[in-house]
């Protein structure tokens, strides 16, 4: 067996066709997709609106670019404004508005921003660049979380002493949690993320069974999306709850106990603010103190309560659940434009805000 | 939140391989996996480290899924 | 204080805002206004102008020499137009390499040669070092109108087809590659090439392009959204018809580039009716340049801008105007 068969067009062409058919006789079913990939993905494959009206997808809150917080940004802000240093950045976060710039702007006015592919290349930047301080930005989920924890560890294993961590890492777990306050998900049926699962296993989001919804862990190719959604769907026919992996070739119940235990061994959980939806409690991860020495936040000494200019009336928490759609919000379209997006589902390439954006004409 | 692509082994030294996809090869850190994987293994690979080796046994279920829903759905229309 | 960033240059969405909102307010003219590659002077007479910045200023498969002589001689084919006189300007950092120096003048000369275009004036500068890095060249471009109408055409049908020359991304690909920012091991050559001959086949052959733009910064994504822009149109691309190369796809797979919004500097997208489209693409498949082309799309409806992108498997996303920088992404 190998993967090419993931490829096969004919194969994709008929079970999406199939499914498209299957759809049709569901009525009205939501399915939230967590992970800001599938989001991308389903768009990208031409999923998004092929089901429509019988089926629609909600983007949940899984983009850990666009949630990172105006708080976290502001930290950014003001290491440029005090030190002279360089930032080492995924490319994910160079336009994301950063209290009324972004990495690019900064880049524009000539500080250093390096993009990277991975964590890791950190290492080599600091090591090139020795006369100069660099610090990278943690963002992600558990899944980008080890290779900043390897990072860490690498640094200190070499003894590197002009680069530090700044953790804006996410813990997906909370984040459902937190969701749970929210009276209920308004879904049917809950697509979980395939790759933050592959490192922890997908008994790590049992917490969701508190939703009383069928939830599948999904992975990326068009093949998996498509068996993921007809894996929910005999899920919702049957009435079932609780958890299936339809990735098992990645996700099993149990995850990767090394990646676990380098980030239990680098992180501790501690309440940080998402963009759009607030402070959630455990929603983030700082490095430990055994490391302090590799966190920006403690060798710059960055004040607590930045100040942060941050619009009001977001209400990306709601969209996120599925509890009002984009239109309902008062900022949607008025303040919160892709130009100036706002809150994550307008942040994100292709959050659910953006594509109500890009699509609303074409969709009436 | 994550992409990561299926890469094939083709090397190993260490806590680094290299993997290749269409051709195209490069390294990727290994040091975090829980069995040390062999050179023809797929590795799921994001930002330039391996998160999980795959396991190739585990696609039939997923194909027979496919091919229950295609005999179902387009036999009927 | 607002600087400006690369994406002002880079081919994107802030690239066509910055002409419509900042040249086009001051400069605004009939022939300006058409925004085609070049400017129609005169009933037979074309003009264009470009810079190259690439840097480094070598990389796999060329170098800035080439992709001057290329870009100049592709943005007067885009116009329908023999090239017969070009202008030069370098701008060159102090402690230059002068064998590379000599080395780019050696390739532009031989594709000067090779295309019959005369050099008639230019200019040299030279800059301290480190206000600018390695060189840089400023090319104008004088040419001859081939078809007794003016390109682009404002004016098209429902049915017209869109062609494309060949696989996409080479070109960014390499200079990624170049640069150190993507790294991997593997041969992946620009694509950067004259493309005069495909457009001198195709006008030869009697067929009647009503559209010729060349894929560079920006790429497919941007030249098929302005053309949707410039004849208000839905345009209809199927992805499986799309040329494609492997290790491209391989690369836009593992950093998450978007193919769409790669840079080449060797492809054409074309426009021709429905009914030539047949012999248009047997004529670019004899051309070692296109022989990859194909008909990838067409123009769907009158009306409105808007270009549709239907996958491989039967799903429609839309195409849109790439944001700017090539970025690498994590999710």
């Amino acid at each position: 067996m190998n993967l090419e068969i993931f490829k096969d067009k004919e194969l994709i062409r008929k079970s999406f066709q199939a499914l498209k058919n299957r759809v049709k006789k569901f009525n009205n079913i939501r399915i939230m997709e967590f992970c800001g990939t599938h989001t991308h993905n389903i768009f990208q494959y031409g999923f998004r609106e092929s089901f429509l009206p019988n089926l629609r997808f909600i983007a949940g809150p899984g983009c850990p670019v666009c949630v990172t917080s105006e708080e976290d940004l502001a930290e950014v802000k003001y290491l440029f404004d005090n030190f002279d240093l360089g930032v080492i950045a995924y490319g994910d976060l160079l336009r994301v508005p950063l209290q009324g710039k972004s990495l690019m702007d900064f880049r524009a006015e000539g500080r250093s921003v390096e993009v990277v592919y991975s964590a890791i290349d950190s290492i080599r930047i600091a090591e090139s660049n020795k006369d100069k301080q660099w610090v990278f930005l943690g963002v992600g989920f558990e899944t980008t979380m080890p290779a900043t924890a390897a990072a860490i560890i690498m640094a200190e294993k070499k003894g590197i002493k002009n680069l530090s961590f700044l953790s804006f890492h996410k813990n997906t777990k909370a984040i459902l949690k937190a969701l749970s306050t929210f009276e209920k998900l308004y879904a049917d049926g809950v697509m979980l993320p395939g790759h933050v699962s592959a490192v922890t296993g997908y008994n790590y989001f049992k917490d969701i069974e508190m939703f009383h919804l069928p939830a599948v862990v999904v992975g990326f190719e068009p093949l998996d999306i498509i068996a993921g959604i007809n894996e929910l769907l005999n899920m919702i026919e049957a009435g079932e709850n609780g958890i299936r992996s339809a990735y098992p070739r990645a996700v099993k119940e149990e995850g990767n106990p090394k990646m676990l235990k380098a980030m239990e061994d680098s992180f501790y959980k501690k309440d940080a603010p998402w963009r759009g939806i607030g402070i959630v409690p455990e929603g983030g991860f700082e490095i430990k103190d055994q490391y302090s020495f590799y966190n920006a936040r403690v060798k710059y000494r960055i004040p607590q309560n930045l100040p942060v200019q941050k619009s009001s009336g977001c209400k990306c928490g709601e969209v996120l659940i599925g509890r009002i759609e984009p239109g309902e919000c008062p900022l949607f379209k008025k303040i919160c434009t892709p130009e100036n997006p706002i809150g994550p589902c307008m942040v994100s390439h292709e959050g659910t805000c953006l594509a109500y954006y890009k699509w609303a004409e074409i969709i009436s | 939140m994550c992409l990561a692509i299926p890469m094939k082994v083709i090397n190993i030294l260490d806590d680094f391989c290299t993997v290749e996809l269409n051709g195209v090869t490069k390294t990727c850190f290994i040091g975090f996996l829980d069995e040390k994987p062999g050179e023809g293994d797929y590795l799921l690979v994001h930002a330039g480290m391996a998160i999980k080796k795959l396991d190739l046994q585990e696609t039939e279920e997923i194909l027979k899924e496919l091919s229950t829903l295609i005999e179902g759905e387009l036999n009927e229309s | 204080m607002n600087n400006v960033s690369l994406s002002l240059g880079s081919g994107g969405k802030v690239s066509f805002n910055f002409i419509k909102n900042e040249i086009l307010k001051r400069f605004s003219n009939p022939i300006l206004d058409a925004l085609g590659d070049g400017a129609n002077i005169s009933e037979n007479l074309v003009v264009t102008t470009d810079n190259f910045t690439v840097y480094p200023e070598f990389f796999e498969g060329g170098n800035i020499g080439i992709l001057a002589m290329s870009g100049m001689i592709n943005d007067l084919a885009s116009m329908a137009a023999r090239p017969i006189f070009m202008t030069m300007g370098l701008v060159i950092e102090e402690g230059y390499g002068y064998e590379n120096l000599t080395e780019i003048l050696d390739d532009m000369k031989v594709l000067a040669e090779r295309y019959n275009v005369k050099l008639i004036c230019g200019d040299t500068k030279v800059v301290e070092k480190g206000k600018m890095e390695g060189i840089h060249i400023s090319m104008t471009g004088i040419g001859t109108r081939m078809v007794g109408y003016k390109l682009p055409l404002k004016e098209y049908s429902v049915g017209d087809r869109i062609i494309l020359t060949g696989s996409l991304g080479l070109h960014t690909i390499s200079v990624l590659k170049a640069k150190k920012a993507i790294e991997f091991q593997g041969s992946v050559c620009s694509d950067v090439a004259p493309l005069f001959d495909i457009v001198d086949a195709l006008i030869s052959e009697g067929i009647k392009p009503k559209f010729i733009r060349d894929v560079t910064r920006g790429g497919f994504s941007a030249v098929v959204n302005e053309l949707s822009y410039l004849g208000g149109m839905r345009i209809e691309i199927d992805e499986s018809y799309v040329p494609e190369d492997p290790m491209v796809k391989a690369i836009c797979d593992i950093y998450g580039f978007d193919i769409y919004s790669l840079a080449c500097e060797g492809r054409m997208v074309i426009v021709v009716s429905e009914e030539e489209s047949e012999k248009a693409v047997s004529v670019l498949k004899n051309i070692n340049v296109s022989k990859n082309s194909a008909v990838v799309g067409e123009i769907t409806d009158l009306g409105k801008p808007l270009v549709i992108l239907k996958t491989a498997f039967g799903g429609k996303t839309i195409l849109d105007m790439p944001l700017g920088e090539i970025l690498p992404r994590i999710c």
